[in-house]
């Protein structure tokens, strides 16, 4: 250290009176911080559920052949909705801008849920720490007036006719059913435990909610007849649950937990033995054909495949970093991985579901929140934040040749991402 | 030991230390608790390859300080920038419980990054080396922003509080 270091021992000093006010940290606080980083592990696969949603708007889950001739029109143009604190930004894939935010009526959304209707024509938010869910027009980017719901809601998800949305309300154990044509929430289905993931059969006939309990507690899948609103038996399926997911098929459901994953049969709903790829999976996306399930495994930083068959996992593809996220291309050939180093850049690594080989890394000017890949699936988007100079962008990637493309700039740092095919309410 | 158990070994010995730390740089007691959740959090999930690691604490601070400037950002664009600077206070003439908040008011005052530099250097006792590493820039740019942010606080507390060295210690009443 060849500088003075001036007034240090005064400075320190002072600092050292700022946090004397601390609150006591107790057996209650300690249990507060349990139950906090519960709520962060589920919320840190928060962007995963938000581009699940992309997928499923950008045909992934229904059959490609399918998405590909419905879709002529709109010639691979989609409108990404980015969730910042506050705010949603609408981002033009065709011009590759930002429209002005949408912000006056949708507040809070410090813990950003969204999902968007199949038609693409709304676009329902909620805030994890709030009571409401707030619908957005996306022919106008208006938000229309606050739907109530029970305390806490934490995952939608919308039938595949569009007719209704399912919310899980983690404080309140219970699921509100809301009629999209007149915004009119149904009387709100118990559960218990904590609902804290939700997934909609292809068919649209059972809506699988993910519980999770206190700890010690085994958490459970419910399958909701969401022609009757009446709940089925609960299945056990272990502690720490994260979130839910669904083939593209429908035939299976996934309940993912810290210590690995429940597959449950859709056809008889028996939940069959755990499985683990070593660490924490956070996210799990499925071949187009949904033969095979990658399981993104956070902690050891592994894509590992199974076979939805057998639940059988092939060896795990090694990749470096915290994986933050997962999306694969409506070819199914591959998979983009969103990595953090807890540095002031992250990476995106394309995995040939062939070959199993990852890719070189993408670099990113940023911490990845995010990934989606937009109909027609030549260009995947990833949501950054904490970028050098700019609170956030989101970066397009070309699946052609995996090169990243100019950043566009988001006001405001992003949380989740959905993307609707076409270009909507732009001036 | 499970990793379960290890973990929660570490996280019940490094929280008291992250909160306070995280109170120096957000400000507020609410802010820093959140940010040690999130760091926590973070750190379980990757306890397996973090754990093998000799640098525990250090990648500790490099998430919190992550978490604090990822924070900032989403922050930003809600929060004005006033460009108000406290009044310089009368330090004869101010009481205990108030000295924390001049003080606080003045670090409200440093950009995000500068804040880190000063709370990691002056108090959690980091080197240049290890401040230039936790914020992925040169040495040259600690001391630079180090400089910067004594010289702000200066003006706004004045040097002679910064000279001074405090004993006592106010106690907090829940």
């Amino acid at each position: 250290m060849d500088e003075p270091v001036v007034d240090e021992p005064g400075l320190r000093a002072l600092l050292d009176r700022a946090v004397a006010c601390e609150p006591p940290i107790g057996p209650l606080a300690y249990q507060a911080l349990e139950a906090g980083i519960r709520r962060r592990l589920r919320r840190r696969v928060s962007g995963v559920v938000a581009c699940l949603v992309v997928a499923g708007v950008a045909g992934v889950t229904v059959p490609a052949i399918r998405s590909a001739s419905m879709r002529p029109a709109t010639g691979g143009a989609a409108t990404i909705y980015v969730a910042s604190k506050g705010q949603i930004t609408p981002v033009w894939t065709a011009t590759r801008t930002a429209g002005v935010p949408i912000g006056d009526n949708v507040e809070g959304q410090d813990q950003a849920v969204l999902a968007a209707t199949p038609d693409g024509k709304t676009l329902y938010v909620a805030d994890a720490e709030m009571s409401w869910v707030t619908p957005i027009s996306t022919a106008t980017n208006m938000a229309g007036p606050r739907i109530m719901t029970g305390a806490g809601p934490y995952a939608i998800a919308i039938t595949p006719d569009g007719s209704t949305a399912y919310v899980a309300n983690s404080g309140a154990g219970t699921v509100t059913p809301i009629s999209t044509a007149t915004g009119v929430p149904g009387r709100p289905i118990r559960i218990g435990g904590e609902p804290v993931g939700i997934a909609i059969t292809p068919d649209g006939r059972t809506a699988y909610v993910l519980s999770d309990y206190p700890p010690g507690v085994p958490g459970t899948v419910t399958p909701i007849s969401t022609a009757t609103g009446v709940p089925g038996r609960p299945i056990k399926v272990g502690q720490n649950l994260l979130r839910i997911a669904i083939t593209p098929n429908g035939r299976m459901v996934y309940a993912l937990g810290l210590n690995g994953m429940t597959p449950i049969s859709t056809a008889t709903d028996v939940a069959g033995p755990l499985i683990r790829t070593g660490g924490t999976i956070t996210g799990i996306v499925f071949s187009p054909d949904s033969r095979t399930a990658y399981a993104v495994d956070a902690s050891e930083g592994t894509v590992t495949p199974i076979s939805v068959a057998t639940s059988t996992a092939a060896r795990p593809i090694k990749v470096r970093g915290y994986l933050v996220s997962a999306a694969i291309t409506p070819d199914g050939k591959t998979v983009y991985v969103t990595q953090d180093y807890s540095g002031p850049s992250g990476t995106v690594t394309p995995i040939s579901t062939a070959t199993g080989v990852p890719g070189r890394p993408i670099r990113l000017e940023g911490e990845p929140v995010g990934i989606g890949i937009a109909p027609g699936g030549d260009t995947a988007y990833v949501a950054c934040l904490n970028t050098p100079r700019d609170p956030g962008t989101v970066v397009p990637i070309s699946t052609a040749t995996n090169k990243a493309g100019t950043p566009i700039e988001i006001p405001v740092g992003p949380l989740a991402m959905v993307i609707v095919a076409g270009t909507r309410g732009a001036a | 030991m499970s990793t379960a158990e290890e973990f929660t070994e570490f996280a019940v010995g490094a929280a008291p230390r992250l909160r306070r730390t995280a109170f120096l740089l957000c400000g507020d007691w609410h802010t820093a608790e959140d940010l040690t959740q999130t760091t926590l959090a973070r750190m379980f999930v990757s306890w397996r390859r973090i754990s093998r690691q000799d640098a525990v604490y250090g990648y500790a601070s490099r998430t919190l300080v992550n978490a604090f400037l990822s924070d900032r950002r989403r922050r930003r664009g809600r929060e004005l920038l006033t460009g108000w600077l406290p009044e310089r206070p009368d330090l004869a003439a101010v009481a205990a419980p108030e000295v924390r908040m001049v003080v606080l008011d003045a670090l409200a005052t440093l950009p995000p990054r500068t804040r880190v530099v000063v709370v990691m250097r002056y108090w959690a006792d980091l080197s240049v080396e290890q401040v230039a590493d936790l914020l992925g820039c040169s040495t040259g740019n600690v001391k630079s922003q180090s400089a910067r942010g004594l010289d702000k606080l200066r003006a706004v507390l004045g040097s002679a509080l910064l000279d001074q060295p405090c004993e006592e210690r106010d106690v907090w009443h829940g």
